[in-house]
């Protein structure tokens, strides 16, 4: 009936390793953008536009992730 | 002359030889020619039916063809999404990885296929809300509930703008006769719905210690990004690449799945059973109100009886 996250507990591994992943990801896909669009002509490139948000997610998790490491050091 | 001496002499004459010989020459010719013939019309009749056999099967399978044309693409997403969802229950930090790889191979397969595209990037809406909700942990298991569908939420809306922008949708809104009429009826199907999900998971209420008003105002806004999800943007758009049954059954497995935990059976259960009505509604109609309606009121009935019966 409700849609649920099939975790019991995140621990600071599982976060850890989230945010590494996401890291990863986000490397393979600026990697794959280049490759595959760089050569591509500009008008064949507007379907770029539909995984646009799906890395700004990823952005953001990244970027709140740096926020509470410095959260931590300080 | 007697008569036995007559036949005597006929027996032994060479005439009689000679009929036996050429009696015996054309019923052996006959018995081949009959032979012959028989085995001609074994091999025509078995030939030909063979051959109809053959080819009706040729045409059955022809036929078959739309209903699992592109079967592949809706093979893969099915694989990545049960072995995310599943892992996951299983094993927390080997589904985070079986979850990345989930979402690469969606993304990829978006690169790689322009048809299959809209539907790839709206089935990678799941891994990345699982992705959300991992980063994001939070104090009750109705806060983490809430992030994962809001994160699914907005996703699914961001999504079904840009895909509505390209692809003008089929008009499907009823007439206000229409709402009046089927509006009641999606309502009830809903409340019956919800005696079905309380009678099966009274003992398993998920938000202990949260308070009733602020949960039943949530699973409104969880029954609607469900809806804009699973029906809005993976069975539209399934249907737009599949045949619209193949579309409605990747929905119902990607809405069973989602709700799979790590101990309780009983909620993938109900949520099959919730699927298939809201399923085939959207199947009959294309219209996102009338499965919000029936998801809505389940979900409050549900929410209602627990008040009423369990907590009070």
């Amino acid at each position: 009936m409700f849609l649920k996250l099939p975790v019991q507990y995140i621990t600071t591994n599982v976060h850890n390793t989230v945010f590494i992943l996401n890291t990863v990801i986000l490397i393979i896909a600026l990697i794959v953008v280049e490759l595959v669009y760089a050569e591509t002509p500009k008008k064949n490139r507007v379907h770029l536009k539909y995984f646009a948000p799906l890395f700004l997610v990823l952005i953001g998790l990244l970027i709140y992730a740096a926020y509470k490491q410095a959260g931590v050091a300080s | 002359m007697s008569i036995d001496t007559i036949t005597q002499s006929i027996k032994e004459s060479s005439v009689f030889d000679s009929i036996k010989t050429s009696y015996l020459k054309v019923t052996k010719g006959l018995k081949k020619t009959y032979r012959q013939s028989l085995a001609t019309v074994k091999k025509s009749s078995y030939a030909k039916v063979t051959q109809s056999i053959s080819k009706s099967i040729r045409k059955e399978v022809k036929s078959l063809k739309p209903y699992f044309k592109d079967f592949w693409i809706f093979g893969i997403i099915v694989a990545v999404i049960v072995a995310t969802q599943v892992t996951l229950a299983v094993t927390t930090i080997g589904g985070i990885y079986v979850n990345a790889a989930a979402f690469l191979i969606l993304i990829g397969l978006a690169l790689w296929k322009e048809r299959a595209r809209a539907l790839a990037i709206s089935a990678a809406i799941l891994p990345v809300a699982n992705m959300i909700s991992l980063a994001l942990p939070q104090s009750t298991e109705f806060a983490q509930t809430v992030v994962f569908y809001d994160s699914i939420l907005v996703l699914a809306l961001i999504y079904r703008f840009m895909f509505v922008l390209d692809q003008p949708l089929k008009e499907t809104k009823l007439g206000k006769l229409g709402y009046l009429t089927v509006l009641p009826l999606m309502a009830i199907i809903g409340q019956v719905l919800g005696v079905i999900g309380y009678l099966m998971l009274r003992h398993h209420y998920p938000f202990d210690h949260t308070s009733l008003p602020l949960v039943a105002a949530c699973v409104v806004v969880f029954a609607l990004a469900e809806e804009i999800y699973f029906r809005g943007l993976i069975q539209q758009r399934g249907s737009v690449l599949f045949n619209p049954v193949l579309a409605a059954i990747l929905s119902l497995i990607l809405f069973v799945f989602s709700t799979i935990g790590h101990v309780l059976i009983l909620v993938p259960i109900f949520a099959l059973i919730l699927g298939i009505a809201l399923v085939t509604t959207y199947f009959k109609k294309q219209n996102l109100i009338l499965t919000f309606t029936i998801n809505a009121v389940t979900k409050l009935a549900y929410i209602g009886l627990m008040a009423g019966f369990i907590f009070h």
